[in-house]
């Protein structure tokens, strides 16, 4: 089966997004892009089990989560240096001072487990809704929910953004998402 | 925005590392185009109207519908580190390797694999 035209644009119109969330994952762009060009290759081979109609960048998302995760399956040792390296990373460069306010961005995000990390970054950034992260995530919708809402509290409290009136559950979610229970 | 050149031209650079690396200092004059500076940040705490009415998602979306200010500026940055990246042009690597994995499917390419 030959891979439609279609098909093929939707994989190049997803690519800016998924290296985005490939560098929310792995910290670094030359990985990241190693990390899309295998998901775009699984994507490829895969193109048959996709449905036509369906959302093919949560697909896409799904296909690039599951290579990092297989990938770093294989490499036990490197899983459990996952934050470590967030922190060492981010150390190197101490003397560049860019942006304050995107450094401590960084930083706080560095600090999240990367299960919030990740359910944060695909619903807030990706502009995924909570339904389709559920998918790529393969968990409930409760779940990154959850996740959501504690990564959310956890970046107001590093940010030193976190007030009692500020943040009530269901405002801070919505407001943290930076849009309305109706998505974009 | 008169600024705007510039900041296309440092994001390449920019984005090399938006996750893992802070961004270098060199680049402030254009930056502030796409990224929410400290001071607009100090200012959405007081003010939540000053950082709704500037910042827009890269879809021209709005994304500051939510009505606590902080909040929004976390998502806000949130996106604008998101956006770093994804605003770049599609490296040519994956215009190569799509026309690679295209020329694979093609009938007489496929004849090694066939054998088995």
């Amino acid at each position: 089966m030959t891979v439609s035209q279609e098909f093929r644009d939707g994989l190049i119109a997803a690519i800016p997004g998924l290296r985005a969330f490939a560098c929310s994952l792995v910290g670094r762009t030359d990985q990241a892009d190693d990390l899309v060009q295998q998901a775009l290759t699984k994507a490829w081979a895969s193109h048959g089990s996709f449905e036509p109609g369906t959302n093919q960048r949560a697909w896409l998302f799904t296909i690039l989560r599951n290579e990092f995760y297989s990938h770093l399956r294989k490499r036990r040792r490197e899983v459990e240096d996952t934050d470590g390296a967030y922190a060492r990373m981010l150390a190197v460069h101490p003397e560049q001072q860019g942006h304050v306010d995107l450094q401590d961005m960084r930083a706080a995000l560095a600090e999240l487990s990367a299960d919030q990390r990740e359910a944060l970054l695909l619903v807030a950034a990706s502009g995924f809704s909570y339904e389709e992260a559920a998918d790529i995530c393969e968990v409930a919708v409760g779940t990154i929910k959850s996740r959501v809402s504690r990564a959310r509290n956890r970046l107001g409290e590093l940010l030193g953004v976190h007030g009692e009136s500020d943040f009530g559950p269901d405002a801070t979610s919505e407001a943290v998402l930076g849009r309305t229970a109706s998505g974009f | 925005m008169s600024s705007r050149q510039g900041t296309k031209i440092r994001l390449a650079y920019l984005s090399a590392n938006w996750f893992a690396r802070p961004v270098a200092g060199r680049a402030e004059k254009g930056m502030t185009a796409t990224i929410v500076t400290m001071s607009e940040f100090s200012m959405a705490k007081q003010d939540g109207n000053s950082l709704h009415e500037r910042r827009r998602g890269p879809d021209g979306i709005s994304s500051s519908e939510g009505k606590d200010p902080v909040g929004r500026a976390i998502g806000v940055r949130l996106k604008s580190l998101y956006d770093e990246v994804a605003r770049e042009p599609v490296p040519e690597r994956f215009m190569t390797l799509l026309d690679q994995l295209a020329s694979q499917d093609e009938p007489g390419v496929k004849a090694t694999e066939e054998r088995s």
